[in-house]
C-alpha cells in the first residue's frame, strides 16, 4: 500500500492517468475519512453515555412506574420491570384526587402565563414606547423588584393572605405571580429593538395603544413571548413552597402538593407514587420539549442580544 | 510547475447544484491572483477549498506537486485573512499576533523579534497592548494582515478583506496591500466582488459567475478583450453599453436600426451603419455572420464627441444625434447619459464639453474599440472568433 | 376637548403599568418591608407583631449555633450545586457544540431537568438513594444511608439540586458557545491550531463573558432551594441539611417564631442583593469582548 503511494506521489499531477488519479484519491483520503468516522462515532458514544447518565432518574422513575411492588423489592439490579403493569397508574388515581389536581394545576399554571403575558407586554409597552414622568425611576424600581427573592417575603405574604381570609383558594395561588420583572425586561428588550417611527406611524393612522399592542406588537414578538409562556407556565405548574403554605385543603391543591401527599415509604405505595410523580412530569415535560425552541430563542435572542 | 495547480476542481453542498463547476487554473510562484465576480459566485468557496476549510468534492488541489485536497488546513503552509477579521476577542494584539507561532511552539524570544518587525512594519507598534475590540476597522485588518504574513507562508488567501471598511479606508489599505505584495514576494491569492479592487491588485483575474470560470487574464487584457458579455459588463466603471445590431450582409459593418431616441432622425434611413475595419470584418465572415444578429459593446469611454473627433488618429464612426438624460460632473470627467436604441447609455467625455440635459448631441464611437457578441452564446466573437481561428476552426455555431 | 384628550395621554402610560406595579406593590414590596419591620418585633402564633425588641431577633441570631450552621450548611450547598450544575450544563453544551446525528435528541435530554419540579425530583431521588431499594447503592456497589447518614445528606441534596439547576446552564453555556465567532476557528485552523488548543485557547476563554453572569445566577438559585429539602431531608439529620430557605419554613411555621424567620428573610434578602447587585455591574462592564 505505502509503495502505491510514493509511486504515484513522485509524478507531476498532470503526467497521471485518470486510473492512478482515482487511485491517489483512495489512498489519501483514507486516514482522514477514517479519523471522521471516528470522531463522529466517539461523539455520539459519549453523547448517549452522558445523556444516559442525566436521564437516569427520568427513566429509572418511568421503569418503576411499571413495576409491581415484587420488582422494586430485590436486592438484584431491577433496571427495567419483569412484569411490566398499569396498576400503579391506577391505583394512584384513584387513591388521591390526581385529575383534580391537574386540573387545578392546568388552571393556575395557565392563568398566571396568560396573566404576565398580558400584564409584561403592558408594562414593556409603556416603558419603551411612551414617555412620562418617572419613566426611568420606575423601571429600576421594577428591576430592583428582581433582588427580591420569594422565599424572603413569603411569611409576609403569608401573614397578610391569611389575614384577607384568602386562604384555600385559586386567587390565593394565582394573583401574586401575575407579574414578573424578568417578563417585562424581555418584553421590553424586543420592543426597544422595534424603531420608534412604528408606533409613530401606528399613532398617525389612528391606532390606540392597545390595538397597536394586539396587533403589531404582540404579533411581532412570538418567538420572546413563546419564550416567556415556556418558562412561566413550567415555573407555576412547577411550584411547591408557595402552594404547600396556602392551601390545605383537597379541592384547590396543584399537582405537586397533592403528589408529596403519596411521598410515603409505605411499601406498597412506592411504585404508586413514582407512577403520580410520571403523571404529573409529562405535561411540563412536554411543554417543554414543544417550546423549547421558542424558549431558546427567545431568552437568548431578545434578552441576551439585544 | 506552477506553485498551485486546482484541477478540476468541483463544489457541491449535500447533492445540490454545484456550487463550483469543474474549476481549472494554474497559479504561478509570486503572483497576484484575485478571484472575483458577484456575490454567490463561488468565489469565495474556492478560496476556502485552497485553505482547507471546505472539503473539495472532486477534482485535485496541488501545491508544490503534493495533493492538498486531504491535508488539514494548519499543514498547507498558507495564512488567510477573513472579511471579518476575524481576531481572537480575548486576546490582545501582541498574542493575536502572536498566535500562530505560539502554537507552534516557536521561542518566546523569536516570537518578540517578529511581533515587533511586523508591528512596525504595519505601524501597529502602539496598540500591542490593546483589545480587538478598541480598534478601528482599519486598525483590525492590520492586525488581521500581520498575523498571516507574521508565519511567512507559501500563499496569503485574503476572503474579501476590504469589504467591511468604509471607502475612504478601503482605499488607503488597498495601496497597502499592493505595497505588502511588492515587498513579500510571495503568492497572494485575493477573493473580491468589487472590479476595482481586482483591477487594482492583481496581476491576474479569475472572473467567475454561477461557480464556472468565465475568463483568466491579465486586468488589461481582461478590460479591453473581454471573453464575454458578462465579463465586459462587470470589468469596467462605469459599465460597458450595449445595443443591438446586426450584421451587414457583407460583413463590412454593423447597422444599428434607430437614431439617439427622442431626436429627430437625421438621415432618411433611420438606421445607423458602422464600418468596421478589415481585421474585423474577416472574423465576422468567417464565422458567417453575415446578416445575423449581434450586441455591440461599447465602453463609456470609447464614445467621443463629434466636434473633438477630428483631430483622432483612430477610425471612428459616423456620428449620431442623442438626446441627453442627465450629466454628470466627476472631477476631470463628464458622464452624459442618453437613450439609444431603446437602452440607457453613459458616454464618458471630458468635463471641459459643457453639456447640460435636454441638450443634443452629436457623438460618435471608436470603431477599433467596439466589441460583438454572440446573441445566444454571448462570448465575444472577436476575442473568441481570434482564439478559435487560430485552431482553425471556421464555422460560427461553434463559436 | 383637546385639553381631555391631553389628560389622558399624561395618565395613560401610568395605566398600562397598573396591574403590574399593583401586584409588585402588595406582594412583594408590602411584604418586603413588612418583613424588615416584623423582624424587629416578638410576634404572637398568629405571626401579630406584639413586643418591640430592636435589633434582638438579630441579635439572637448571632449568638445561635443553629443560624450559623445553616448559613454554614448553605454556603457549602451552594458551592456544591453550582460547581456540579456549572460543570454538568458545561459539559452538556460542549457535547452538543458541533452539528451530529442526533444532535437534537441530545440537546433536549440536557436540558429537560428544568423541566422538572424540584418536589417531583425529590420523590426520584428518594427512591434513587434508599440504601436496599435504591439504585445507586446497586450501581455503585455500596452500601451508604444517603439521606439519614449526616455525613452524605447534605451531598445528596445538593447532588438532586445540581442535577435540577443543569439544564438551564446547558441553555447559558449553549448560547455562550453559539456566540463564540465561528471564523477564528476557522483561523485557527488555518494558522495550525490542533482542537485541543482551540478548545484552551479559544472555547473556554470565549465563554468567560457568559461564565460571571451564570455563576451568579447560579448562587442565587442554589440559594433559594427548598421542594427538595422538604421532601427528601427535612432539614436533618440532626441540622446536616437546614439550609436558610428551610430554616427560615420551620422557624415561622413549626416553632411560630415569625420574627426570627423574618430576621433570617431579611439576611437571605441582603446575601440576595449583593449577589444581584454583582451581577447587574459584570454585566454593565460588559464582560463581553466585542
Amino acid at each position: 500500500m505505502s509503495d502505491i503511494v510514493i509511486d504515484v506521489r513522485e509524478k507531476n499531477g498532470l503526467e497521471m492517468s485518470a486510473e492512478e488519479l482515482k487511485r491517489l484519491h483512495a489512498v489519501m483520503s483514507a486516514p482522514g475519512k477514517r479519523k471522521k468516522t471516528a470522531k463522529k462515532i466517539l461523539l455520539v458514544a459519549v453523547n448517549t453515555v452522558v445523556a444516559l447518565f442525566i436521564l437516569l432518574p427520568l427513566l429509572y422513575a418511568v421503569s418503576i412506574a411499571f413495576m409491581p411492588s415484587s420488582d422494586l423489592y430485590t436486592m438484584s439490579m431491577n433496571l427495567i420491570p419483569t412484569h411490566p403493569t398499569l396498576d400503579n397508574f391506577r391505583e394512584a388515581l384513584t387513591k388521591v384526587p390526581l385529575v383534580r389536581f391537574v386540573l387545578n394545576s392546568f388552571l393556575v399554571a395557565g392563568l398566571i402565563t396568560f396573566g404576565q403575558v398580558i400584564s409584561c407586554s403592558l408594562a414593556a409597552f409603556s416603558f419603551s414606547f411612551l414617555e412620562f414622568k418617572g419613566k426611568n425611576v420606575l423601571f429600576m424600581i421594577v428591576m430592583a423588584t428582581m433582588m427580591i427573592p420569594g422565599e424572603a417575603t413569603i411569611i409576609s405574604n403569608y401573614l397578610t393572605v391569611s389575614s384577607w381570609g384568602w386562604l384555600n383558594s385559586y386567587r390565593v395561588l394565582i394573583i401574586p405571580y401575575l407579574t414578573s420583572a424578568m417578563g417585562i425586561f424581555l418584553f421590553r428588550q424586543f420592543y426597544m429593538s422595534f424603531p420608534k417611527a412604528l408606533y409613530e406611524a401606528a399613532m398617525l393612522d389612528g391606532c390606540s395603544n392597545l390595538r397597536f399592542i394586539l396587533t403589531i406588537l404582540m404579533p411581532l414578538t412570538k418567538s420572546g413571548i413563546g419564550a416567556m409562556v415556556v418558562y412561566t407556565f413550567i415555573n407555576a405548574w412547577n411550584m411547591y413552597m408557595w402552594p404547600l403554605l396556602v392551601n390545605g385543603s383537597n379541592e384547590m391543591r396543584t399537582v405537586q402538593i397533592g403528589i408529596s401527599m403519596l411521598n410515603s415509604i409505605d411499601a406498597q405505595s412506592i411504585t404508586m407514587m413514582i407512577a403520580g410523580v410520571v403523571m404529573i412530569i409529562i405535561p411540563s415535560i412536554s411543554i417543554f420539549i414543544i417550546g423549547q425552541k421558542q424558549l431558546i430563542r427567545g431568552m437568548f435572542s431578545g434578552a441576551v442580544k439585544g | 510547475m506552477s506553485q498551485i495547480r486546482l484541477n478540476h476542481i468541483c463544489k457541491s453542498y449535500q447533492g445540490t447544484d454545484l456550487a463550483v463547476k469543474d474549476f481549472n487554473l494554474d497559479i504561478g510562484e509570486k503572483e497576484f491572483i484575485v478571484f472575483v465576480g458577484p456575490s454567490g459566485c463561488g468565489k469565495s468557496t474556492v478560496l476556502r477549498m485552497i485553505a482547507g476549510l471546505e472539503e473539495i468534492t472532486s477534482g485535485e488541489l496541488w501545491m508544490n506537486g503534493k495533493l492538498m485536497n486531504y491535508e488539514d488546513p494548519g499543514k498547507r503552509n498558507v495564512s488567510m485573512v477573513f472579511q471579518n477579521y476575524a481576531l481572537y476577542p480575548h486576546m490582545s494584539i501582541y498574542d493575536n499576533l502572536a498566535f500562530s507561532l505560539a502554537i507552534r511552539k516557536v521561542p518566546k524570544k523569536e516570537i518578540k523579534k517578529r511581533v515587533t518587525e511586523t508591528a512596525r512594519m504595519l505601524g501597529l507598534e502602539q496598540l500591542l497592548d490593546r483589545r480587538p475590540a478598541q480598534l478601528s476597522g482599519g486598525q483590525k485588518q492590520r492586525v488581521a494582515i500581520g498575523s498571516a504574513i507574521l508565519r511567512e507562508p507559501n500563499a496569503f488567501l485574503m476572503d474579501e478583506p476590504l469589504s467591511n471598511l468604509d471607502a475612504k479606508m478601503r482605499t488607503q489599505m488597498r495601496v497597502e496591500i499592493a505595497g505588502l505584495y511588492n515587498r513579500l514576494n510571495t503568492t497572494f491569492i485575493y477573493v473580491t466582488h468589487d472590479q476595482t479592487e481586482a483591477m487594482t491588485l492583481g496581476t491576474r483575474i479569475v472572473v467567475l459567475k454561477e461557480g464556472v470560470i468565465q475568463q483568466v487574464d491579465t486586468p488589461q487584457n481582461l478590460y479591453d478583450h473581454p471573453a464575454s458579455r458578462f465579463v465586459a459588463g462587470f470589468i469596467g466603471s462605469p459599465s460597458m453599453n450595449f445595443v443591438d445590431a446586426d450584421v451587414l450582409s457583407d460583413a463590412s459593418g454593423i447597422a444599428i436600426e434607430s437614431a439617439g431616441d427622442g431626436v429627430e432622425a437625421s438621415n432618411a434611413s433611420n438606421v445607423l451603419e458602422l464600418k468596421l475595419n478589415d481585421n474585423q470584418t474577416a472574423i465576422l465572415k468567417r464565422f458567417h455572420y453575415e446578416g445575423q444578429e449581434v450586441t455591440l459593446g461599447i465602453r463609456p469611454g470609447d464614445f467621443i464627441l463629434k466636434k473633438n473627433a477630428g483631430g483622432q488618429k483612430e477610425n471612428v464612426s459616423q456620428a449620431f444625434p442623442v438626446k441627453v438624460l442627465s450629466s454628470e460632473l466627476l472631477g476631470s470627467d463628464r458622464l452624459v447619459y442618453f437613450m439609444w436604441e431603446g437602452v440607457k447609455c453613459v458616454a464618458d467625455i471630458s468635463a471641459d464639453d459643457e453639456v447640460a440635459r435636454g441638450d443634443v448631441i452629436e457623438i460618435c464611437m471608436k470603431l477599433d474599440k467596439i466589441h460583438l457578441f454572440n446573441k445566444n452564446t454571448e462570448a465575444s466573437i472577436f476575442a473568441h472568433g481570434e482564439k478559435l481561428a487560430q485552431k482553425g476552426v471556421s464555422d460560427y455555431e461553434e463559436v | 376637548m383637546k385639553k381631555y384628550k391631553i389628560s389622558v395621554r399624561s395618565i395613560s402610560p401610568y395605566a398600562y403599568l397598573i396591574p403590574s406595579l399593583l401586584v409588585f406593590g402588595l406582594f412583594l414590596f408590602y411584604p418586603f418591608f413588612k418583613t424588615i419591620y416584623l423582624s424587629l418585633y416578638k410576634t404572637n402564633k398568629m405571626g401579630q407583631a406584639k413586643l418591640f425588641v430592636g435589633l434582638g431577633n438579630y441579635k439572637d441570631l448571632l449568638t445561635s449555633p443553629s443560624f450559623y450552621n445553616s448559613l454554614f450548611v448553605t454556603v457549602e450547598f451552594v458551592v456544591i450545586v453550582v460547581v456540579g450544575s456549572m460543570l454538568l450544563g458545561l459539559l452538556g453544551a460542549l457535547l452538543c457544540n458541533k452539528a451530529f446525528p442526533g444532535i437534537r435528541v441530545f440537546s433536549t435530554a440536557y436540558a429537560l431537568p428544568m423541566a422538572i419540579a424540584s418536589s417531583s425530583a425529590a420523590m426520584i431521588f428518594r427512591i434513587m438513594l434508599d440504601p436496599t431499594i435504591g439504585i445507586i447503592n446497586k450501581l455503585l456497589k455500596l452500601d451508604i444511608n444517603w439521606i439519614q447518614d449526616p455525613k452524605y445528606a447534605l451531598i445528596s441534596v445538593a447532588v438532586l439540586t445540581a442535577w435540577l439547576n443543569s439544564g438551564i446552564n446547558f441553555l447559558y453555556f449553549s448560547a455562550g458557545l453559539s456566540n463564540i465567532d465561528e471564523t477564528i476557528y476557522e483561523r485557527a485552523a488555518v494558522d495550525g491550531a490542533n482542537s485541543f488548543q482551540m478548545f484552551y485557547k479559544l472555547t473556554l476563554p470565549g465563554l468567560s463573558p457568559i461564565l460571571f453572569y451564570t455563576v451568579v445566577v447560579n448562587i442565587i438559585q442554589a440559594f433559594q432551594s427548598f421542594g427538595q429539602v422538604k421532601i427528601l431531608t427535612q432539614g436533618g439529620p440532626g441540622e446536616s441539611t437546614n439550609l436558610i430557605v428551610y430554616s427560615i419554613y420551620r422557624d415561622a411555621f413549626f416553632n411560630y417564631r415569625f420574627g426570627s424567620a423574618a430576621a433570617q428573610s431579611v439576611v437571605l434578602f441582603a446575601i440576595i442583593m449583593v449577589l444581584t447587585l454583582i451581577m447587574f455591574k459584570l454585566e454593565k462592564k460588559g464582560v463581553s469582548y466585542s
